[in-house]
C-alpha cells in the first residue's frame, strides 16, 4: 500500500526539509537546540500537509489547518506550541519555572485537545441535537487527562536531562539511530494496531528525525534529539493517545513505545558508571528488548484478530 | 340560549382546531426495526462493496401533509452501527482510518427545507428535502431526493409513514480521503425508513413540532 507518493511527500519531503532547517538554523544562530527543535517541527509540520494536500488539495489542507476537525488535525499547532516551553527557559531567572508551568499546561492540554469532542468528551454539535452521546464523568475525565498529562511531563523530562558523557558524539549517533528505530517500530506497532493513517504519521516522524540525525552528525553539532525533547514527546505522544483512543494501540503497547523512545533519548542514570562504549551499547539493549516487546505484543493481537472465528453455518450441509 | 349558543360555537372551534392539526404536522419517531442506510462503494474498481447502517432510536420526523415545506426530518445514525458482513471491516471502517467512530460517533441529518421536486414527479410524492448532514466531523449541506412511499396502519395499529432515498456522497467532502481512489471517493447511498405516529398526534392531533 506504501506508494511512491507516499514516500516522497511523507518522508523525503520532511526529510530534506528538517535537515535544512536545522543546518540554516545552526548556521545562522549558532543555537544547536533551536536548531534540532526547528528542523523537526518544521520537518513535521512539511510532511502532515503534504500527505494531506496530496489527497485533498493544497487550500482544503490550510482551511483544515486552520480549522482542525480530526485530533491528528490538530498535531501541527502541538507541535508550533511544543516550541514554546523549551524556548522560554533561558529567559532570565525566571525561565525555567515558566518553562515547567508551560510544559505541565501542554501535557495536560495535548490530550484534553485530541479527545475533546470525541465519545469520551462530548461536547453538543449544536443546541438542536443535546444529546447525550456518553462518555466519561468528570471524575473519569479528570483521571485520564490527569494521568495522560502527568505520564507526558515525566517523559519530557526524561528525555530533556542531558547525559554528563552526552556531547560525546559516538553517544549523539547511538540516540539519533535508536530515536529512528523506535520510530519506526511504532509506525509498525500502529500499522498492526489498525491504523494505517497514524502509521503513516509515525513515518513523517521517523523521516523527520532520521534527516535531523544526519545532519546534526555531518555539521558535528555534538546534540541528539534530546535537544527537541518537547516537540519529539508531543509528535510521539499525542499519536500514542489517538492511536489508543481512536484505533486499536493496546495501552500496554503505548505504554512501551513510551519507554523505548525515553530509553532511546533520555538519560538512564542506572549506566552512568559504565564508560560511553558500554553505556551505549546497554542503551541499544535495553531500547530493543522494550521495542521487541510491542512489537511482539502487537503481533500477538494482530495475529488474534486475523484468526478466522466465525461459525459456518454450512459446514453440516456439504 | 346564548350560552349554548356560544358552547356549540367553541365546541366547533376546538373540533376544527384538532382537524386541521391532524392534517397538519404529524410527529413520527423512526421505527429502528423498519429503517436503514445502505451503502455501497467500489472496490479498486473491480467491484462493489456494500455495508449498512442502523438508525438511532432518537431519529424523528415532522410530517405536514398539506404543508410539504413544514415538514423536518432528524435521522440519526451511530457511526458504529455499521455492518458490512466483515467483522474485522468493520473494525478498521470504525476507526481513525475512516469513519472514526469513536470521535465522531453519529452521523446526524438535519432538514432545512423540504419542496416538492420539480422534475419526474407525476405522483407528486417526491421532495427535494435540503439539510445538514454531519459526518466525521464536518457538516455539509446536501439534498437528498426523498419519496414518499406509503402510509397506513401497522399490524400492531400504530399508524406509519415511510420514506425513501437514493443519492450519492463524496466521502472526501467530509475529510474522509484515506486509500483514495482505490476505495472509491464517491459512495452510493440509498436511505429507507418508517415512522410511528407518536401517541399525542394520534390522539389529540397536536399540531406542535418536537
Amino acid at each position: 500500500m506504501l506508494g511512491g507518493s507516499d514516500i516522497f511527500f511523507g518522508g523525503v519531503l520532511p526529510a530534506v526539509i528538517a535537515a535544512s532547517a536545522l543546518a540554516v538554523v545552526w548556521r545562522v544562530t549558532g543555537k544547536v537546540a533551536s536548531a534540532w527543535r526547528t528542523g523537526i517541527v518544521l520537518g513535521y509540520v512539511v510532511g502532515h500537509w503534504a500527505l494531506d494536500a496530496r489527497t485533498i488539495g493544497v487550500v482544503a489542507t490550510l482551511s483544515k489547518s486552520c480549522r482542525p476537525i480530526e485530533a491528528c488535525d490538530w498535531l501541527p499547532l502541538l507541535m508550533l506550541l511544543a516550541l514554546v516551553p523549551d524556548g522560554v527557559t533561558c529567559m532570565g531567572k525566571r525561565g525555567p519555572a515558566l518553562a515547567w508551568l508551560l510544559r505541565t499546561g501542554l501535557c495536560i492540554f495535548v490530550p484534553w485537545r485530541l479527545l475533546s469532542g470525541s465519545a469520551y468528551l462530548p461536547i453538543s454539535i449544536s443546541s438542536d441535537f443535546d444529546f447525550d452521546f456518553g462518555g466519561w464523568s468528570t471524575g473519569e475525565a479528570m483521571a485520564w487527562i490527569g494521568g495522560i498529562g502527568g505520564v507526558l511531563l515525566i517523559g519530557w523530562q526524561w528525555l530533556r536531562i542531558v547525559d554528563p558523557q552526552a556531547n560525546q558524539q559516538r553517544g549523539v549517533s547511538v540516540r539519533s539511530a535508536l530515536a529512528v528505530g523506535v520510530t519506526l517500530g511504532a509506525a509498525i506497532v500502529m500499522a498492526l494496531s489498525a491504523s494505517l493513517v497514524y502509521a503513516q504519521m509515525f513515518g513523517v516522524l521517523l523521516a523527520v528525525l532520521a534527516g535531523t540525525g544526519l545532519v546534526s552528525k555531518l555539521l558535528s553539532t555534538g546534540r541528539g534529539p534530546e535537544a527537541a525533547a518537547g516537540p519529539v514527546l508531543v509528535a510521539f505522544g499525542s499519536l500514542l493517545v489517538a492511536g489508543h483512543f481512536y484505533a486499536e494501540l493496546k495501552i500496554y503497547n503505548a505504554g512501551l513505545l513510551l519507554i523505548a523512545l525515553s530509553l532511546a533519548i533520555g538519560s538512564i542514570s542506572l549506566l552512568a558508571k559504565l564508560s560511553p562504549r558500554w553505556q551505549a551499547i546497554a542503551r541499544c539493549v535495553l531500547c530493543i528488548v522494550t521495542l521487541g516487546a510491542a512489537l511482539a505484543l502487537a503481533g500477538l493481537d494482530f495475529s488474534a484478530t486475523q484468526e478466522k472465528t466465525e461459525s459456518n453455518p454450512y459446514q453440516n450441509f456439504t | 340560549m346564548h350560552r349554548l349558543l356560544k358552547s356549540v360555537v367553541y365546541a366547533s372551534v376546538c373540533f376544527l382546531a384538532v382537524c386541521r392539526g391532524q392534517l397538519r404536522a404529524e410527529n413520527y419517531l423512526v421505527d429502528k426495526s423498519h429503517a436503514s442506510l445502505i451503502f455501497g462503494v467500489s472496490h479498486f474498481g473491480y467491484s462493489y462493496t456494500y455495508g449498512r447502517f442502523s438508525f438511532d432510536e432518537r431519529s424523528n420526523f415532522v410530517w405536514d401533509k398539506s404543508n410539504p415545506a413544514a415538514s423536518k426530518f432528524q435521522l440519526v445514525i451511530p457511526v458504529a452501527s455499521i455492518d458490512s458482513d466483515d467483522p474485522k471491516r468493520d473494525d478498521h471502517l470504525r476507526n481513525a482510518d475512516f469513519f472514526n467512530a469513536k470521535q465522531f460517533p453519529h452521523m446526524i441529518f438535519q432538514s432545512t427545507s423540504v419542496r416538492p421536486a420539480q422534475l419526474d414527479n407525476p405522483e407528486g410524492n417526491k421532495y427535494d428535502v435540503v439539510g445538514n448532514l454531519t459526518m466525521h466531523g464536518v457538516t455539509k449541506e446536501v439534498t437528498l431526493p426523498v419519496t414518499k412511499m406509503g402510509e397506513g396502519l401497522g399490524p400492531y395499529g400504530k399508524y406509519r409513514s415511510g420514506f425513501f432515498c437514493q443519492t450519492t456522497l463524496k466521502r472526501s467532502d467530509f475529510g474522509m480521503a484515506h486509500m483514495i481512489p482505490n476505495i472509491g471517493d464517491e459512495v452510493a447511498i440509498t436511505i429507507s425508513f418508517e415512522g410511528t405516529l407518536q401517541e399525542a398526534d394520534a390522539t389529540k392531533g397536536s399540531s406542535g413540532t418536537r
